[in-house]
């Protein structure tokens, strides 16, 4: 039993030190650095970490730590919890929540998104249009309805007409775009609905199907400074970068569209 | 139905090899100190030992490559190792059962041999409940649920408390006459071994140092462990009673006057053993005087002297052990073809006599 | 006779059990009552209970089938490897289930090593159905059963076994009647626990099958996506899990710990 006690030990350290490691942007050891929270919808994971890296490297007394997730599970953590100074959320609705507790100020509209189609690269099930996931036996993923890019895919299902065909081809309702990617990553899933930017994160590990623009949902993303931030002035600074042309350049790299769509 | 087994068998940091033979109708134990590798050598004659290297005849039949549960042997284990999940009558039908048979069958013949051997204890009770004489019935009976075609007895009466040990033996003595075909007993106790054994086979760091009748041991014993174990005068034979309070115990080689022994209805009982110790055996140069009653004279075999003890052998009627201090020896001048006289008490022999189907608890 | 405890003892037990009892407590609070009904009416809970028992019991079941002999080869086989072997059946505890469940999609998922083989030939996919919520549940509970019954096999006296073999038991007469029965409460134990474990379980299912009402959302799954629409349904759901959980446990006993 000693092996498999050491072994055991071996296994829960390397475990632990995978799972700490967070999206926070690694710190210099930094005396008075002062700790920015960050909570962002998980769309712009990607995104954001450039940004907080390069952030950090113009403001080297600011460390940004990000709590990314879903806009919905993030409105209501804030709520709940406090602890952010900055939300960045995917969807209007999540930020209204926040509107009279605890506050939100210097609101603004920072980037936008679209929905596309995504499938394995094999394509297995020959998706080549949005009317393809009315096809009875399709393995369509959505995020679970409540998380804005779920709520947006049915909104553009609904407005190509094939809401109830397509929810009948749901096998799995995901907890964000990040989930719904990775059961396509792993060839599990015929098709699914993710925002571009997704596909400009996920590469070649997917394939696209465009949306017509007819149907599709465009989702504006609002940013803005949680009330009874700590921090409020690093928070506008923050805020100020995201909106700004560094910020703008790199929510575009990541596959982002301008605020004004 | 003759057993021949030819055993090599390495365990821990100590082979044992040993050569035996059990004729049909025999008893051959298997006698030596704890460690000596007794237990081995059942095991393996069992198959339960993969790395031993054996051969074991059954009637020049060879049953040394058949795996254990074909082997047709019944063995009764020290300390009983009845299955504590199953009743009594359960254990009993163990061997019936494992080879197919049907429930109710198997019952029945456990039934019959519970109620020969073990009268009185609860067919549905639990190995748990039952004190260690009452375990050792039920391991016998077991053991010959199964109809072997040798039966083993490992270490029988050493789990088992005094009180209830003549009792036990002589429920042994009798299974194993009656038992069909040759039969072994292993055991470290020489009383179990003089008393229900034909041969003897002793068997000392894993060797065999000798083998015989227990009168031949006895007469030569040839290692100091086989000089100890005949270091006790045993004394077997029928008792009739002498006189209020006395009776007479009437051996192979003699008689010995004991006291009646207690709650023992007077009148002739048969399958009496008695031991006396050396020590309790006094020596003289002419006819003694005084109580002890039993007073035989005999000629020395042999006077062995270790250190300040002598043990003296007398071939008289019966034949005696006694164990003087070696400066009375010396003074007595007694050595081998001396004639001299031997007293013992009666109330110094140890009587041990079945007492009957009383319980045992 | 009442054994004394030292006081420092007592007050680290109310301590531990404070802190167990106090979260089920703050459920029991919280717990919108007045929407109580509703809540427990509604199709998804029952659908979701539902779901929960078949696929716990069903990964329960297969655990102890597959389990218990793999307990036998590693408390008495003698092979290469046997440690190595140990290990892996202990990694699923170690493992965050979500790594668990992204294993099983290696393997088992519709491109994996050998899920590959089983759509392309068999037709058969694991992920997104029931099934695959019970292979995940199982991958993750099944070494309870099989260290607690391990260890309940070495504790056996050999004696028995050995003993039954002279009786003529074959190696599988002596298993069946011998070695399991004295094992029992030990495998029971193990079975137990592993069923507490496949019902609480979340992160190799969603990960592995997905989640979909009615076929691979189980009641933790539930009350995940309950959480971000309905934070007072999540707490309700979370109260019956939990009701059912220690009803249960509670009428198991002292069987829990395996004692006769």
């Amino acid at each position: 039993m000693l092996a498999v006690r050491r072994a055991g030990v071996l296994f829960a350290v390397a475990v632990v030190t995978v799972g700490c490691s967070s999206s926070s942007t690694s710190t210099s050891p930094a005396v008075a650095a002062t700790p920015l929270t960050v909570f962002a919808a998980s769309s712009l994971t990607k995104a954001f970490t450039q940004i907080g890296q390069d952030f950090h490297t113009a403001n080297s007394d600011v460390t940004v730590t990000f709590n990314f997730g879903s806009s919905t599970d993030l409105a209501s953590q804030i709520q709940s919890e406090g602890t952010a100074d900055v939300f960045a959320s995917a969807s209007g609705t999540a930020m209204d929540t926040l509107q009279s507790a605890p506050g939100v100020t210097d609101r603004t509209n920072f980037a936008t998104n679209r929905l596309v189609i995504i499938t394995p690269p094999e394509n297995p099930a020959a998706i080549t249009s949005v009317n393809d996931l009315a096809r009875s036996g399709v393995k369509l993923v959505l995020a679970a309805e409540g998380v804005p890019v779920g709520d947006y895919a049915r909104q553009a299902l609904k407005s190509a007409g094939i809401l109830a065909q397509a929810a009948a081809n749901v096998v799995s309702n995901e907890d964000d775009d990040a989930s719904v990617v990775a059961k396509v990553t792993s060839g599990d899933a015929d098709a699914a609905i993710v925002y571009t930017s997704d596909v400009a994160s996920a590469g070649d590990t997917v394939r696209s199907v465009a949306i017509p623009s007819a149907v599709n949902v465009v989702a504006t993303y609002p940013i803005a400074i949680v009330g009874g931030s700590a921090y409020p002035d690093q928070a506008k600074a923050f805020l100020d970068d995201v909106v700004g042309s560094t910020g703008q350049a790199t929510l575009a790299t990541f596959g982002f569209g301008p605020p004004s769509g | 139905m003759v057993l021949e087994a030819e055993i090599e068998v390495r365990r821990g940091d100590m082979t044992v090899v040993a050569t035996f033979a059990a004729g049909d109708r025999e008893t051959l134990a298997i006698l030596g100190p704890n460690g000596a590798g007794k237990t081995t050598i059942v095991e393996t004659i069992a198959g339960l030992v993969p790395t031993a290297h054996a051969r074991i005849l059954l009637d020049d039949e060879p049953i040394h490559d058949l795996p254990p549960e074909r082997r047709p042997i019944g063995i009764a284990f020290q300390d009983g190792v009845l299955f504590p999940h199953l009743s009594v009558l359960e254990n009993v039908a163990f061997p019936v059962r494992a080879r197919g048979a049907r429930s109710r069958a198997a019952r029945t013949h456990g039934l019959e041999l519970l109620d020969r051997l073990a009268p009185g204890i609860d067919p549905g009770a639990k190995p748990g409940t039952l004190s260690g004489g009452e375990r050792q019935r039920v391991a016998l009976a077991r053991a010959l649920a199964g109809t072997p075609r040798v039966l083993i007895l490992d270490e029988p009466l050493s789990a088992v408390d005094v009180s209830a040990r003549a009792d036990l033996r002589a429920l042994l003595r009798r299974t194993l006459r009656d038992f069909d075909g040759p039969r072994l007993l292993v055991t470290h106790d020489p009383i179990e071994a003089m008393t229900l054994a034909d041969r003897l086979v002793i068997l000392e760091d894993g060797r065999v140092s000798q083998t015989g009748t227990p009168q031949d041991i006895r007469e030569a014993p040839r290692t100091r462990y086989a000089a100890d174990l005949v270091g006790m005068n045993l004394f077997a034979g029928r008792l009739t009673p002498l006189e209020a309070g006395a009776g007479e115990l009437q051996t192979a080689d003699g008689v010995v006057t004991v006291p009646w022994p207690e709650g023992i209805p007077v009148g002739p009982v048969d399958d009496v053993l008695a031991t006396l110790r050396p020590a309790d055996v006094a020596l003289h140069t002419a006819r003694p005087e005084g109580s002890a009653r039993n007073v035989v004279q005999g000629v020395v075999e042999e006077v062995a002297v270790v250190g300040d003890r002598a043990r003296v052998r007398l071939a008289s009627s019966p034949w005696l052990v006694a164990e003087i201090t070696s400066g009375s020896a010396a003074r007595m001048a007694i050595g081998a073809g001396t004639m001299v006289w031997a007293s013992f008490k009666a109330v110094e022999i140890h009587l041990m006599v079945e007492r009957g189907p009383t319980d045992t608890l | 006779m009442r054994a004394r405890l030292p006081v420092a003892i007592v007050a680290l037990a109310c301590i531990g059990a404070a802190f167990v009892l106090l979260p089920v407590f703050a459920l029991f609070v919280r717990a919108p009552w007045s929407r109580l009904g509703e809540a427990l009416s509604g199709v998804g809970a029952s659908m979701a209970l539902r779901l929960s028992m078949e696929v716990s019991l069903a990964a329960t079941a297969i655990s102890v089938i597959i389990g218990v002999p793999l307990a036998w080869l590693l408390a008495r086989g003698e092979f290469p490897g046997r440690n190595l072997l140990r290990a892996a059946v202990v990694l699923p505890i170690l493992l965050p289930p979500v790594v668990g469940g992204v294993g099983l999609l290696a393997a088992l998922g519709r491109s994996g090593l050998v899920g590959r083989w089983l759509h392309d030939v068999l037709g058969l996919q694991l992920t997104f159905t029931t099934a695959g919520a019970v292979v995940a549940t199982t991958f993750v509970s099944m070494p309870l059963v099989v260290l607690a019954t391990e260890a309940g096999l070495r504790g056996l006296d050999r004696r028995y076994e050995r003993a039954a073999a002279a009786m003529g038991g074959s190696p599988w007469y002596v298993f069946r009647r011998v070695t399991l029965p004295m094992v029992a409460p030990q495998l029971a134990a193990g079975a137990v626990l592993t069923w507490a474990r496949a019902l609480g379980e979340f992160g190799a299912t969603i990960t592995f099958a997905g989640n979909l009402a009615g076929r691979t959302q189980t009641m933790p799954l539930a009350v995940f996506e309950a959480r971000q629409v309905d934070p007072g349904g999540a707490i309700v759901l979370s109260l019956i899990l939990v009701v059912i959980s220690i009803s249960v446990l509670v009428a198991l006993g002292g069987r829990l710990t395996g004692l006769r």
